[in-house]
């Protein structure tokens, strides 16, 4: 089973770009969407059926709740062993790559824009093809 | 007599033949010298003017002018030439009483006309008199002004100093440690207790501790005191001591200096403070440049984003190309307006450093 994807940005125009390069790899067709960290815990509460894995591609830079908000709150989740992230920002911050390696569920640090290339490591991931 | 160099001599007196007699006594002594007799206070005057005598000889009473009014005459000017010279009486009998109240207004010596041979005698006393009361004069002079200088020097240095004298027990500060105290000479009466009651109380304690074992075995000490000066500010000394004391170790006297050395402490202070206030800031730049890493990006990946889009083959179909191109301008101007306010912000920050 594939993972379901999901995506995490408040930026619209990130979100219909990288909509359609997930289905151009033909990583998913319709992936969801949030705009925010409270949005897409809301989802998961409520529609988690304790086997579905997931890949979120999370902005670390949103109004609000914060990207590294929302991977701690996650971590307390019976769900959190099932989902794993790639952390999309447009910060090009070296304090933001270093705290990357302190998440153990964090695949990937992709920095916008997001091309199919950055996506296919992702696709050969264990992450993605589960196992 | 051999030692009494050229003399030049005013001799006041209306009797030729004293004059005479006056003048045989000095040459009969061996005593080199040239004179000028006068008799009135008009030839006086110009005598000592012009003439500048080594010593005044003057007989009691003249027709026009009399010893009284020639002394006065003689103090005059030897106040404004800065000048000790010997003024000698030389007379027929007059009263002991007038003789004594001459000597008491500063008439060297009195000499009556019929001893002439005590002339000489007392005229090289006089001189000796006279050259001691100049030296020391000189002396005072230069101790006056070296003492002044100290206390120019002082004031300029910001340096106190004082002396503490064990025998006589006797304190002495200096009129510059009055001023780092804030005091007056009238109001404060030197002492180490005096000055103990002036330093902060935890230097206080600290500096009693030392204080007893430094009487002890010390010589010389070096240490800050903080001190509260009448006014109640608080002052930073450097402190010099120096214990002097006789063969069998006992102190004699102690020295200190007092270096006030508030102003160079509140300029490290506003140096640390500068410091400061420049990681501050440094540290909000770091935010600023943090956020903006963020802000400035998001537009412009947007494009990269959308362009690359529309390179790739199948990626987008040719009707969605005027609103990805609308996407584009509106993330350019998104960019413009970011860069045109972290320019405005940056010309802000430099205002407020000038």
């Amino acid at each position: 089973m594939e993972p379901r994807v999901i995506i995490v940005d408040d930026d619209p125009i990130a979100v219909f770009l990288l909509v359609r390069l997930l289905k151009h790899q033909n990583m998913s067709d319709r992936p969801l969407t949030f705009p925010g960290g409270h949005e897409v815990l809301e989802y998961l509460d409520k529609n988690d059926d304790a086997s579905t894995r997931y890949l979120v591609f999370l902005d670390i830079n949103m109004p609000g709740m914060k990207g590294w908000e929302l991977l701690d709150i996650i971590d307390e989740k019976h769900y959190s062993a099932r989902i794993y992230f790639c952390i999309v920002s447009s910060s090009v911050d070296q304090v933001d790559h270093d705290r990357i390696q302190t998440y153990s569920h964090v695949i990937a640090f992709l920095e916008k824009p997001v091309d199919g290339k950055m996506l296919e490591g992702i696709k050969a991931s264990k992450a993605f093809k589960g196992g | 007599m051999k030692d009494i160099q050229h003399l030049k001599i005013v001799i006041l007196d209306d009797s030729p033949d004293d004059v005479d007699l006056i003048e045989r006594e000095l040459k009969k002594a061996g005593i080199n010298f040239s004179s000028r007799t006068v008799q009135t206070r008009t030839e006086f005057e110009k005598a000592l003017q012009d003439f500048r005598p080594d010593v005044v000889l003057s007989d009691h009473s003249m027709p026009r002018f009399n010893s009284i009014e020639a002394f006065e005459c003689f103090q005059t000017y030897q106040k404004a030439c800065d000048a000790v010279i010997p003024f000698i009486l030389v007379s027929g009998q007059v009263p002991e009483e007038f003789a004594v109240q001459c000597i008491k207004a500063g008439v060297d010596d009195y000499i009556m006309k019929d001893r002439l041979r005590r002339l000489p005698l007392s005229i090289q006393n006089a001189l000796e008199k006279c050259r001691i009361e100049t030296e020391r004069r000189k002396y005072l002079r230069e101790v006056i002004l070296k003492e002044a200088l100290m206390t120019e020097a002082e004031h300029l240095a910001h340096l106190g100093s004082w002396e503490a004298d064990f025998v006589t027990g006797k304190h002495t500060w200096s009129d510059e440690l009055y001023y780092i105290c804030g005091y007056e000479k009238k109001d404060l009466e030197p002492s180490f207790d005096a000055f103990f009651n002036l330093i902060h109380p935890d230097d206080a304690r600290l500096l009693k501790e030392e204080q007893e074992e430094f009487m002890k075995n010390g010589t010389e000490r070096e240490r800050e005191l903080r001190i509260i000066d009448k006014q109640g500010q608080l002052r930073y000394l450097s402190c010099r001591v120096k214990i002097y004391r006789d063969a069998d170790g006992r102190p004699l006297r102690m020295l200190g200096f007092n270096l006030d050395i508030t102003a160079r402490k509140a300029a490290e202070e506003s140096v640390k403070e500068a410091v400061r206030e420049i990681k501050k800031q440094n540290e909000q730049l770091k935010e600023i440049a943090h956020i903006q890493s963020h802000e400035v990006r998001a537009p412009l990946a947007r494009v990269m984003g959308i362009v690359s889009l529309l390179r790739s083959e199948g990626l987008a179909p040719s009707g969605e190309l005027p609103a990805l191109l609308a996407e584009i301008a509106a993330s350019a101007n998104e960019l413009d307006l970011l860069i045109r306010k972290i320019v405005r912000k940056t010309e802000q920050m430099s205002n407020k450093e000038e």
